[in-house]
C-alpha cells in the first residue's frame, strides 16, 4: 500500500485541478474507482500502469517546457520575452475563466 | 492582476455600450455561458470597469480615463488582436459555410496596388455605413469580424 500512496500522492499533485470526473477521462479509470482508491481500496497492477505512465509522460513534457523556457530566453530580446510573458499570462488569465467550476478534486489518501 | 482584455470581457463592454443590462440580458446579448459571464463581470467589477446597480451592470463612464489606458497598451492590444485572429483561423479551419478567410501573395504594379487601394477603400466606407446603422436592437454576438488589409512580404519578414 505504500507505493499506491505514494503514486496517488503524485498524482494528485501533478493534476490538482482536476475534478474525478476529469481524471477518470484522462486516464481511462471509472471516476467512482478513482474515488475508492483514494479511500483506501486496492489497485490494480493495470492501474498502476496507467497512473505511471500518465505521471512519466506529464514528467517528460515538464522538463521540456522547462528546457524551452531557457532557451527561449537567452535567445529573444527583453521585449519579446516580455510579449511572450504577456501572452502566457493572458492564455493562463483566459483559461482560468474559461473553467467551470464543477466540484472541486478534494483527494485524501488513507493512512 | 491581469491588465488586458479577452474576447469575453471585451464583447461584454461592447454590450454594456449600448446599453446597462441584467445578467440573463447580458447572456442573451454574448451567447457566452452565465458561469463566465459571472467571473468576467467580477473581474471587471475589481478594476472598476463596470458597476452594479439593482442587479443592473453598466460601464463606469467616469473612471473610464483610468482604466481605458491599461487596455489601450499597445502589447496589451497587439495580443488581443492575434486573439482575434487566431479565433477566425480556428473558424476558418472548421469549414462552416459562414467562415471566411482568404491570403493570397501576388506580384502588383504601382496601377494594381492603386486599383487594390481604391478597393480597399470603398470596403472600409461600406463597413463604416454599415457601423453608422442603429444595430442597437441585434445581439453582438451576431455581428460579423470583417479584417482587411496588405502588407509588403519584405516588411512582414523583419517584423516576425
Amino acid at each position: 500500500m505504500g507505493y499506491q500512496k505514494t503514486i496517488l500522492s503524485a498524482f494528485k499533485q501533478q493534476y490538482q485541478d482536476l475534478t474525478f470526473k476529469q481524471m477518470g477521462e484522462l486516464t481511462g479509470i471509472q471516476s467512482t474507482r478513482l474515488f475508492r482508491l483514494y479511500n483506501g481500496h486496492e489497485m490494480r497492477l493495470s492501474e498502476y500502469e496507467i497512473l505511471e505512465k500518465l505521471l512519466r509522460s506529464s514528467q517528460h513534457s515538464l522538463n521540456r517546457w522547462q528546457n524551452m523556457i531557457q532557451e527561449i530566453l537567452t535567445l529573444t530580446s527583453a521585449q519579446e520575452a516580455r510579449t511572450l510573458e504577456l501572452s502566457l499570462e493572458r492564455l493562463i488569465y483566459k483559461k482560468r475563466l474559461q473553467e467551470i467550476p464543477e466540484v472541486t478534486l478534494s483527494l485524501q489518501t488513507t493512512a | 492582476m491581469f491588465e488586458g482584455m479577452t474576447i469575453f470581457e471585451r464583447i461584454i463592454l461592447e454590450s454594456l455600450e449600448k446599453n446597462e443590462k441584467t445578467l440573463i440580458e447580458l447572456i442573451e446579448d454574448t451567447a457566452l455561458n452565465e458561469k463566465l459571464i459571472f467571473q468576467c463581470l467580477k473581474n471587471l467589477a475589481a478594476k472598476n470597469i463596470i458597476l452594479v446597480q439593482e442587479r443592473k451592470y453598466t460601464l463606469n463612464y467616469q473612471g473610464k480615463e483610468q482604466w481605458s489606458q491599461n487596455l489601450l497598451q499597445t502589447d496589451h492590444l497587439k495580443l488581443e488582436l492575434q486573439e482575434l485572429l487566431e479565433g477566425m483561423l480556428n473558424v476558418a479551419l472548421k469549414k462552416t459555410p459562414e467562415s471566411l478567410l482568404k491570403i493570397r501573395k501576388v506580384h502588383m504594379d504601382e496601377k494594381d496596388e492603386m486599383i487594390l487601394k481604391a478597393m480597399l477603400v470603398n470596403v472600409e466606407k461600406f463597413l463604416q455605413d454599415l457601423e453608422k446603422k442603429n444595430a442597437r436592437s441585434k445581439k453582438t454576438s451576431n455581428k460579423k469580424i470583417v479584417f482587411t488589409g496588405m502588407a509588403a512580404y519584405h516588411d512582414i519578414l523583419h517584423c516576425v
